[in-house]
């Protein structure tokens, strides 16, 4: 094994070394370098993505310390997408990591997504995880779901014109303005989630949420898997596999 | 006959993990607007949530309801 796969060594030892090559020829785009994209972030530079996107417009907060935990407090004032590039590249030096300081709208979400491999949705509100699943849909790209708040969150895998989208389970959520109340943890173990199905997508090995929504409420302890169907009349309906 | 399930926060709103209901050939739909005359909240709990039947989510609340069904009703989330 050469010095740059070494590193994998124990990861080789679940999919192989043809499955780690996979993985160092995808590109995957991280929308939200926040509480889920920290997580995702961290464990797919581990695991050696080779060129990541990183999308966020905003700066470093004090109160994002708790479960931001890309940024250290010499960051707080930085913008993330110059600070989150900085500390992957710390971690996997042998990786591309390209940051974009942006925020998605529907001008500009194709060009970001248009040569990924896979989508992971990190965002933090539900207007623009709208823009996001409408543009995996057009252009045909696998979605990595989740959302978080307090102890809880969900999850799923969007495969357009295979599964439902987000518009097919959440047709009709109006973002409440307030601040969420978060643990870090709770998108810790989400992120950690997404970056395994990211993985299993890319690599084909294991089963993922395709067709499927975790549920899990961490205050209880209670893990829900639960079946979803496409809505009718739903946008998503027209897409071809 | 059949079960409701509160999950999480409404779990805590209604008070109650479970309540089970008499219901005899009556859509979902029919059996929640029955429901939500003793417990109120479960109007906004429909549509600020998401409604399984079997473990099963279910997009049109016009299905029939059996004896044996389970049903949950769960809050999803946003934050990120
Ligand atoms: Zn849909």
């Amino acid at each position: 094994m050469n010095k740059s796969m070494l590193r994998y060594r124990r990861q080789i030892l679940i999919f192989g070394e043809e499955s780690q090559k996979k993985l160092l020829k995808s590109k995957v785009a991280v929308i939200g370098a926040g509480g889920l994209g920290s997580s995702v972030l961290y464990y797919l530079a581990s695991a050696g993505i080779g060129e990541i996107k990183i999308v966020d417009y905003k700066e470093v907060d004090m109160p994002d310390l708790n479960r931001q935990i890309l940024y250290t407090e010499k960051d707080v004032g930085r913008k993330k997408a110059e600070a989150s590039k900085e500390r992957l590249e710390m971690l996997n030096s042998e990786i591309k990591i390209q940051s974009i300081d942006k925020k998605i709208d529907e001008k500009n979400i194709d060009d970001i997504i248009k040569d990924c491999d896979v989508v992971v949705d990190c965002l933090d509100n539900f207007s623009a995880r709208y823009i996001l699943n409408d543009a995996c849909l057009r252009l045909k790209k696998p979605l990595v779901h989740a959302a978080v708040e307090e102890m809880r969150g969900q999850a799923t895998t969007v495969i357009p014109g295979r599964t439902p989208c987000l518009r097919c389970i959440f047709p009709n959520f109006r973002d409440r303005r307030m601040e969420l109340p978060i643990l870090g943890s709770t998108p810790g173990m989400f992120g950690a989630i997404q970056a395994n199905e990211v993985v299993k997508l890319i690599t084909g090995y294991g089963e993922t949420l395709v067709n499927k929504l975790l549920i899990i409420d961490l205050k209880t302890l209670t893990f829900d898997l639960l079946k979803i169907k496409k809505r009718k009349n739903c946008i998503c309906q027209g897409v071809g596999t | 006959m059949p079960k409701i399930k509160f999950f999480a926060r409404f779990k805590e709103e209604i008070g109650k993990d479970v309540i089970e209901v008499q219901a005899d050939n009556i859509s979902l739909k029919e059996l929640l607007e029955n429901l939500s005359k003793d417990y109120p909240k479960i109007k906004e709990f429909v549509e600020e949530g998401l409604v399984a039947v079997n473990h099963e989510v279910v997009n049109d609340l016009k299905m029939k309801i059996k004896n044996s069904d389970e049903i949950a009703i769960l809050p999803f989330f946003s934050g990120g």
